[in-house]
């Protein structure tokens, strides 16, 4: 389980996460929603102890990370797989390099067995066959493809998507999203899912919870979700143009 | 009147000392972080061994691709040195005897190190800074963190390793070449017989002569490398960030080989 509390991160005097408290359940898939700019990707970034939070804290298991060694925090994050929302993949390398980089840093695997491993994900994940691929050479959605390949390499326990179905189409949207499911019923895979895509919210997540104003403003099933009598947040799953949210989010509030 | 001056004065003074204590402070947490940067890095090398396919592209990087220009420098480098040396020992001493020595220990001591580390540093320490600083601004750093991979073992041992290897290699290929660049011109233009130039160059090349080049090298090596790496980490910005980047790294890095010359020429030569 993964427990975030009260976790509040400014940038200079501009207030991101202001007291957000979730509390991630193990083998589930949570959504997180809200609006372009409102921290969802600062939240993840958090989960992996990539930032470190202004006060409060995100436990893993029960630990700490702001607490961890390096070695720690490092043995935590073999356990997880982060799918960037760019892809962030490493340009100086061919795709397969990009997929076998963990596996070749942390496992004794033979050259034949990470080779096998590599087409299978890349199998997996639509795109047969492009090994030898530089990342220039791939569109937006192949880049987000192959980074979700890469995060799932070393088997990871905990998978943060952020953002894996924007920029597709949607038939491929909803082959990402089967993999999703797949992933979370097969491999009991913790998942947690930035996404913009309400369909793709409806699909696949057991739980959804909607940063809004550097704080969780919903937190419940798809079905609590369809339900609420927030205007906020129906503002929101709607897409209405009119209702409380303003057009241009103001800064820290 | 006089007291409003003196306000003024003070209120200048007062926002002079602040703007010039922030750029020392700023310059002084540089070096620390540039220290701890060295530290982090030097503490990897007991992974150089798991690592050699890293540190020897980078070696081949930082090496082959920089022969044609190290070539060219120290041809003309070693050139220019015998034709200011003819001039300057004119009247005073015979060439045959003195352009040997003269030439070779300016290349050796100074000219050789310097000028192939100004020529070298500035593409390589750019080179890192662009590279790494691309890395930093599209998260891929961030991507190498999330897999539990330590971007300064990945990323910096190896550049600062190639630096310091690769630097004197390159410095010593450049010292023979200008030398038999003063040679050439020697014979061509002075009547030196080359028998008699490298004699001369025996007789009076002093063993410190060629350590303070050495020692400029490996100091040149890693100053270059190492700035590269901490300006390339640093980036923030997006493209202009590391275009950014890429001009302070430059920059730096000059600066750098220029001070350290000093300091080595003080330790060594005094
Ligand atoms: N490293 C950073 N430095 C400064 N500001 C940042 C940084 N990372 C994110 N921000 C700011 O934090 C806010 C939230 O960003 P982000 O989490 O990327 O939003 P999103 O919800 O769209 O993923 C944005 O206003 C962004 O400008
Ligand atoms: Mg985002």
């Amino acid at each position: 389980m993964i427990e975030i509390i009260n976790l509040h991160k400014n940038f200079r005097d501009k207030k991101v996460l202001n007291g957000v408290n979730l509390e991630i359940e193990s083998g589930k898939v949570t959504t997180i929603i809200g609006r372009s700019g409102c921290g969802k990707s600062v939240l993840l970034k958090h989960i992996v102890g990539l930032l470190r939070p202004d006060e409060g804290s995100v436990n893993v298991e029960g630990a700490r990370l702001s607490e961890m060694s390096t070695k720690e925090l490092y043995q935590i994050r073999k356990r997880m797989g982060l799918v960037f929302q760019n892809g962030a993949l490493f340009d100086s390398m061919s795709v397969e390099e990009n997929i076998n980089l963990g596996l070749r840093e942390h496992t004794d695997l033979s050259e034949a067995d990470i080779s096998t491993k590599v087409s299978s994900l890349l199998d997996m994940v639509g795109l047969p066959g492009i090994e030898k691929y530089r990342p220039s050479e791939l569109s937006g959605g192949m880049k987000k493809r192959v980074s979700l390949a890469r995060a799932l390499a070393m088997d990871p326990e905990y998978v943060l998507y952020d953002e894996p179905t924007t920029g597709l189409d949607p038939i491929m949207s909803a082959i990402i999203d089967d993999l999703i499911i797949r992933l979370n019923e097969q491999l009991k895979i913790t998942s947690i899912v930035v996404t913009h895509d309400m369909r793709s919210v409806y699909t696949i997540s057991d739980h959804v919870a909607m940063l809004h104003y550097g704080v969780v403003r919903f937190n419940g099933t798809t079905r609590q979700l369809k339900e609420t009598d927030d205007e906020v947040v129906r503002q929101f799953i709607e897409g209405n143009i009119l209702g409380p949210i303003q057009p241009v989010l103001k800064d820290g509030r | 009147m006089s007291s409003l001056k003196k306000l003024v004065v003070a209120v200048a003074g007062f926002f002079l000392i602040d703007k010039i204590g922030s750029r020392v402070l700023f310059f002084f947490s540089g070096m620390g972080e540039s220290m701890i940067l060295l530290y982090n890095s030097l503490k990897n090398l007991k992974y150089v061994h798991r690592d050699r396919a890293l540190v020897l592209e980078q070696m081949v990087i930082v090496g082959v691709n920089s022969i044609p220009l190290v070539i060219v420098t120290a041809t003309f480098a070693g050139m220019v040195s015998a034709v200011q040396a003819g001039y300057q020992l004119q009247g005073f001493a015979s060439p045959q005897m003195f352009l040997g020595s003269a030439t070779s220990r300016a290349i050796t001591i100074e000219l050789g190190p310097v000028l192939t580390g100004l020529v070298l540093s500035g593409r390589f320490a750019a080179s890192i800074a662009a590279e790494i600083g691309t890395m930093k601004v599209t998260e891929q750093i961030d991507a190498l963190e999330t897999m539990a991979i330590d971007p300064v073992r990945y990323l910096a041992t190896p550049r600062l390793l190639a630096g310091l290897v690769m630097m004197p290699v390159l410095i010593v290929f450049a010292d023979f070449i200008a030398i038999s660049g003063s040679m050439f011109i020697g014979y061509l233009s002075m009547d030196v017989d080359p028998q008699a130039f490298l004699s001369s160059v025996q007789r009076f090349m002093e063993l410190r002569d060629v350590m303070s080049g050495l020692a400029k090298a490996v100091l040149f090596g890693a100053s270059t490398a190492l700035i590269g790496c901490y300006v390339g980490f640093a980036t923030e910005g997006g493209a202009e960030g590391v275009g950014l980047a890429t001009i302070r790294a430059f920059v730096l890095s000059a600066a750098a080989i220029l001070v350290n010359d000093y300091i080595v020429a003080t330790v060594f030569l005094t």
